[in-house]
């Protein structure tokens, strides 16, 4: 009950969040880490979750809350499996993705430093892990870290995008086009289609844009991973995983017909948006691109 | 775990935007409906002078009706919010 229960709010927050955000509702979801389902202190951590030298923090896409890590089962968890693997702390954030994804960027950004100041000699590495929307949060964090001097962006070496639409997602495009057509028509029922269209909300307005305002930070390991849902190479490119086209998951860097990818980008036949967020071929190329150069995993303080 | 009191508190305080901003929506259309009739009639010399004052007592009671929706859905939820505050007054005595 209660995992619906968020799961709906959090459909809810996708859908208006900016709107709950602006008028203060009690529904709308402010961004904080979570641990067994309810949200956790940046201080607490440690004391309630062991911290290990090394953590990952997973971000969670448009409408989502941390439990789409899990919907493949607890065993299939990117968080769990690194922590077992690898010994890194999974650290789980939950958002308001209704809300515009540079909000969304500063609220991470201003977690991750009051982590690192609470947790200044234990944490030494922190990698960044987004599904979809979290991935483009964590790319304007990135940013806010840089403008504001925060110290916790120093300690990350790797992030990883999971179906990431780092140059938008045409349907939001498609989407902003018919409710602009709908809205251009002097009628008053279409004017109110138009009208009802344009409630969405901020963060999904957001996903139109082609380019993200932070680039890739050259200091950091990129992993893009893209999925698509058919095997022909032409369909593929361009339905992607059905929410994401490849070229916009992977940041251009690949069509699903390129031969020779680059090493950091990945795509993956078969796997669908919602499943990037639980699959153990994902997993596999996560673990492999989390794994230290030295094959030191760091373990639990 | 169910909805807490905050939460609770936000739902209403939702419907009672949906009530507000759903009301004038429909009344919007309401009215460019109408004044599409209206507007035929009035382009009519014989029905003209009676249509306009029709128009007139028309516009005023579909504005009265959703303006009594929207207090309606004002007081309800008030009502509701102030319950749920002696609610939680009444929690943190005991």
């Amino acid at each position: 009950m209660g995992k619906r229960l968020e799961q709906a709010i959090s459909v809810l927050n996708g859908l208006i969040g900016d709107h709950l955000a602006r008028s203060g509702n009690g529904l709308a979801t402010a961004l904080t880490l979570v641990h067994d389902g309810a949200p956790i202190a940046a201080r607490d951590i440690g004391a309630r979750v062991p911290l290990g030298s090394r953590a990952v923090v997973l971000l969670h896409g448009l409408m989502g809350t941390e439990s789409v890590w899990a919907m493949g089962g607890d065993d299939g968890d990117y968080g769990r499996r690194l922590q077992a693997d690898l010994g890194m702390t999974p650290l789980y954030v939950r958002y308001n993705s209704g809300r515009p994804i540079v909000d969304n960027g500063v609220a991470l950004a201003e977690l991750l430093e009051a982590l690192v100041d609470a947790h200044p000699e234990a944490l030494g590495e922190i990698a960044l892990l987004g599904h979809s929307m979290g991935g483009l949060v964590a790319r304007s964090a990135c940013g806010v870290a840089i403008e504001r001097g925060h110290r916790w962006l120093g300690r990350v070496q790797r992030a990883i995008y999971v179906g990431t639409p780092h140059q938008g997602s045409p349907l939001e495009r498609w989407g902003r086009q018919l409710t602009r057509g709908l809205a251009a028509i002097p009628d008053p029922y279409t004017r109110l289609i138009a009208q009802i269209g344009d409630l969405r909300s901020s963060g999904i307005k957001d996903l139109a844009d082609r380019r993200h305002p932070v680039p890739l930070l050259p200091e950091i390991q990129h992993l893009l991973i893209a999925g698509t849902i058919v095997k022909d190479p032409m369909l593929a490119t361009w339905f992607g995983d059905a929410l994401v086209p490849v070229p916009s998951a992977t940041d251009g860097h690949a069509h699903a017909r390129s031969e020779a990818m680059p090493e950091h980008v990945k795509v993956l036949p078969g796997v669908g948006h919602m499943k990037l967020a639980f699959s153990p071929e994902v997993y596999e190329h996560v673990r492999a691109w989390c794994t230290p150069a030295d094959g030191i995993a760091g373990g639990a303080a | 775990m169910s909805l807490d009191k905050q939460r609770w508190r936000g739902l209403v305080a939702l419907a009672r935007d949906g009530v507000e901003h759903g009301t004038r929506a429909i009344e919007r259309v309401h009215l460019a409906t109408a004044r599409r009739t209206f507007a035929i009639l009035e382009a009519i010399p014989v029905t003209a002078p009676v249509s306009r004052v029709v128009r007139v007592v028309h516009d005023a009671s579909v504005k009265a009706s959703y303006a009594a929706v929207r207090v309606g859905g004002q007081v309800v939820g008030e009502v509701v919010t102030r319950a749920m505050a002696d609610d939680a007054d009444a929690d943190g005595d005991a």
